[in-house]
Formats: C-alpha cells, structure tokens, sequence
C-alpha cells in the first residue's frame, strides 16, 4: 500500500547493477580469453571494438548500417501495424481467428528461414525482399501476443466503462486495447528481437546487402576479428532498439509491472 | 406507475445457451423475477452461489438482454445501460493504469463531463469516501477495501437515482468488511440514494436493507420477502437483538428449502 505522496520507480537498483555486474565479467572474460590467446583464433575485446572504430573510420561500416537500419525500421513497422491488426481481428472475431490459426501456429512452429527463398523467388533481389524477410520473421509473434492479449482482456472492466455509457467500440478502445497493453508491448519487443534477425538471415541469404554483407566478406577470408566486429554492431543495435521499446513499454505500462 | 417505485421489474427470465462436448444446452437462470424498489430504500437480494443473482443485477444494469419480462427504472424500460443506474462491481473494476482520481473521473468522462467539472466532482466523491489523501495512488497500491471505497466514489460521482452493488465486499476480509458495511451506511444515510445490493451474506443484508429478497431455486426467482424491523441508523448491537436473529434464522430455513 502506498502513502499519500510517495513515489513510484520504474526499476528498482538491484536488477539494474546485476545486470551491468553480469555484463562487466562476460567482457572481463572475453578479454582475458582473447589477450591470452587462450583460444588461438579467437582475438580480444579491445581488438574487436579497434576493428568496430576502423570500419567507422573508413567509412565501411555507414553504408551497410543504414542499408540494415531503413530495411529493418521498415519492416519492423509494417510488423507491428500488421501484427496488431489481425492479432486484434483474430481476437474479436472467432471466424478469423480459425481461419487464420492454422498459418500463425505453423508459422510460430516452422523455422521462418525455410520460407526466405520463397520470398526471393517472388520479389527478387531488392530491399523490398529484405522487408519481408523482416516482416515474415516478426509480424507472427506480435500477431500471437495482441491476440492472447487482447482476448485475455478484463471483461469486467469491458462491462464497467458500459455501465457507465461507453458504447462498445469505446469500451474496447479505451479499456480493452490499453488493459491489453502490457502484452502487446511485450510482442512488440520478441517481434524487435526477431526483426533484427530476420534482417541479418535475409541479408546472408544473399550477401549483397547490408551488415550480413559485410559479414560475409570477413568469413572468405577468415577474419574473426572482422566477423565478430560486425557482430558486434548487430548486437548492439538489437539491444538498442529492444531498449526503446522497452523503456516506452515502462513509460505506458509501468501500472502492470508493479507488484499487486 | 407509481413515482414512489424506482425500480419495477417483472416476469424477468433469462437462459444462457451452455456448450459442453461441442453440444449445445440451454440453462434456465431466472424465472418469473419479480419485485419492486421503492425510491430510496434499500434493498438487498440474498441467496446461494448459481440463484442468478449477479444475471439479475447486471439485467438491472443493462449489461445483459432478457429473454422475457421487463425491468423499468424511474418508470422508463431498460434497454441497455443508464445514467440513471451505477454499479459497484464486486472486484472492483478499476482501471490498473488510472489513479484514483481518474478512476473515479472515468464515469463522469464517458458521460460527457468536462476536465475540471469531473475532477472537481471526483475529488468530492474520493472525500466523500475517506480517501482524500490517495487521488494519485494506482489502484495496486491500495488495499482491498481502498480499493473498494473508489469503486463507490465512482458509482455515487455520476450521480446516479439508483445504486447496483454487485457483491461489493465479497472479496474483502471480515474486519474490512464491516468496516466497509459501516461506511456505505454513512454515506447511504447522506443522501438516501435507491440501493439494490446483491449479497451471499445474510448478516449483511439484514444489517443494510430496508427489505431482504431471498432467491432460490432453479431457475432462480424470489422465493421469500423480508422487511428487518430495525431502527435507523442501524447499529452493531442491533445484530443481537430478538428481531436480527429471528429474522436471520427465517432466511436460512428458507435458504435451506
């Protein structure tokens, strides 16, 4: 129970140090197996993060990140508008959803790379290919998450905004579709997850696009501290991302993730 | 229609359609429901968990279409929900997001009311209830009978000529709940609102009601009609008195029928 005039902290202190604690000794790791060529071909952080700075001094690695980043923003968007509107139609309507269940569960089940040639025997080889790679890999598991979220919804909060005059397309607009907010949050964040990779897979699908591109070079010619540099940037942009959605989910749904 | 009658309902029946196995049955609820609220009074309906109970409130309310019969508040038909009914749901049915000012300001907001009228009147409703101190609090950072007390400022901010209380303190513990039976008394006595308080509690609803309405059977309907000949205001010690408990063994014998 809370007093009058207290407040509220989105993520309490510990989490957050154990968190970065649990990052300090992974790197600390990585450097010591690297700097003491434990593993002969496997180089050291500092290594890595001085190939990271080259790249960006050269100016190769601006290229293929944007190339990555406008597919990846594209494809994460058209996810997220297709994901919520037929999780949404799937939940409000039976006939959609036994009409549609049969592709989101095999979908959900099947690795999505097997459909990847699909798409570039339809699309060919261009960015919209790419995008539906993207799309392809995350739209289902925002799809799957609004529509559990918003079929799960409170009815009894459905019935309160009724009761006092909300017609039901209000009702499920303004209390439905915001109680079904955490979890579709949460979709939003698998499906950034599983954007990034899509986009990663339908790059190295073809080599001639992007990060996975640039990837690619470095695994011709055997060049780990290359292969794990570009990995590294892909990592860091996941991450990034992940961080937004999930600090816009702590802005509007930090009510679900306190303790009742 | 007399206008002393709030609340009229008759012949009231409703059936819902049960699917088990993929087969379709068709479960009686209520059957021949029929009583009357005068305006102002107090009146509890009591009875076993599945008498329909809750299918007749929320009739009441306008949540839920009837098969047969007709259900009139201040003389006019329901059709669907109204300004004139607000109901306090038993668990709660506060917005998790919203504080306790916005919560309570949620119903006056669908009804059209502007910002500052509705915070004004919804900062009334709060202190009305005791919780002045707690408008910025979200509802899981109030106990069960806070929780509570925002609900029926909700319900009292619109105004409303009758109350629906839906087994409101059924999720509360003993001690929160007399407490609870207390306050809604003390605020009932202010202004004398109409209350139909749906209850599993003998206790209670002969501690609240003006008149006591027993539902049994199957489908459910009013079996027995009881008027507790207890002085206003009621107090604790009046639970001990001859006519509480005479009254209270009357209603479990029929309870038990």
């Amino acid at each position: 129970m809370l007093t009058p005039g207290s407040r509220r902290r989105l993520l309490p202190r510990g989490p957050l140090a154990l968190q970065a604690l649990g990052l300090v000794v992974g790197l600390a790791l990585w450097e010591l197996i690297g700097a003491l060529h434990l593993i002969s071909w496997f180089p050291s952080l500092h290594a890595v993060l001085g190939r990271v700075g080259e790249l960006a001094a050269q100016g190769k690695l601006q290229e293929p990140l944007v190339q990555s980043v406008t597919n990846l923003v594209v494809g994460y968007l058209v996810s997220v508008v297709a994901g919520i509107v037929i999780g949404t139609l799937m939940a409000v309507s039976k006939y959609v959803n036994f009409a549609l269940r049969v592709y989101v569960d095999a979908l959900m089940a099947a690795p999505s790379i097997m459909l990847v040639p699909v798409l570039y025997v339809l699309f060919g080889l261009s960015s919209f290919t790419l995008i539906a790679v993207i799309v392809l890999y995350a739209s289902v598991f925002i799809m799957v998450n609004t529509r559990n979220a918003v079929a799960g919804a409170s009815s009894a909060l459905h019935d309160m905004a009724r009761s006092f005059g909300a017609g039901p397309v209000a009702a499920f607009f303004w209390v439905t579709v915001r109680s079904a907010g955490p979890e579709i949050l949460s979709g939003l964040r698998l499906g950034m997850g599983r954007a990034v990779k899509g986009m990663f897979n339908g790059e190295l699908f073809i080599a001639v696009f992007g990060l996975a591109a640039l990837d690619k070079s470095y695994e011709g010619a055997f060049d780990t501290t290359g292969i794990l540099a570009v990995a590294v940037v892909v990592i860091v942009l996941a991450v990034v991302l992940s961080t937004i959605v999930e600090f816009a989910n702590r802005r509007l749904n930090g009510w679900a993730l306190s303790p009742s | 229609m007399s206008t002393d009658v709030a609340v009229r309902v008759s012949g009231l029946a409703k059936s819902f359609v049960r699917e088990t196995r993929g087969r379709a049955s068709v479960v009686p609820v209520l059957g021949d429901v029929t009583f009357e609220i005068a305006r102002a009074e107090f009146v509890s309906i009591v009875g076993p968990s599945g008498c329909g109970k809750t299918s007749l409130l929320r009739s009441v309310a306008g949540l839920l279409d009837v098969d047969a019969g007709t259900i009139e508040v201040d003389g006019k038909a329901v059709t669907g929900p109204g300004r004139e009914r607000a109901v306090v749901f038993q668990d709660f049915a506060l917005l998790p997001w919203a504080s306790s000012l916005d919560n309570v300001a949620f119903g006056l907001k669908l009804q059209g009311v502007g910002r500052a009228e509705r915070r004004r009147r919804a900062r009334a409703a709060l202190e009305m209830v005791g919780l002045d101190g707690f408008a910025d609090a979200l509802p899981h950072e109030l106990s069960g009978g806070m929780r509570q007390r925002v609900g029926i400022a909700r319900a009292l901010s619109v105004d409303p000529d009758v109350l629906l209380m839906d087994e409101p303190f059924g999720s509360l513990d003993e001690i929160t709940r007399r407490s609870m039976q207390e306050e809604l008394l003390r605020i009932w006595e202010r202004d004398k609102k109409t209350v139909l308080f749906i209850t599993h509690s003998v206790e209670e609803a002969l501690f609240l009601s003006d008149r006591v309405l027993v539902m049994g059977g199957k489908p459910g309907r009013v079996v027995e009609t009881l008027t507790p000949e207890l002085p206003r205001p009621r107090t604790r010690s009046q639970e001990s008195s001859e006519a509480f408990t005479s009254m209270r063994d009357k209603i479990w014998e029929t309870l038990a029928c």
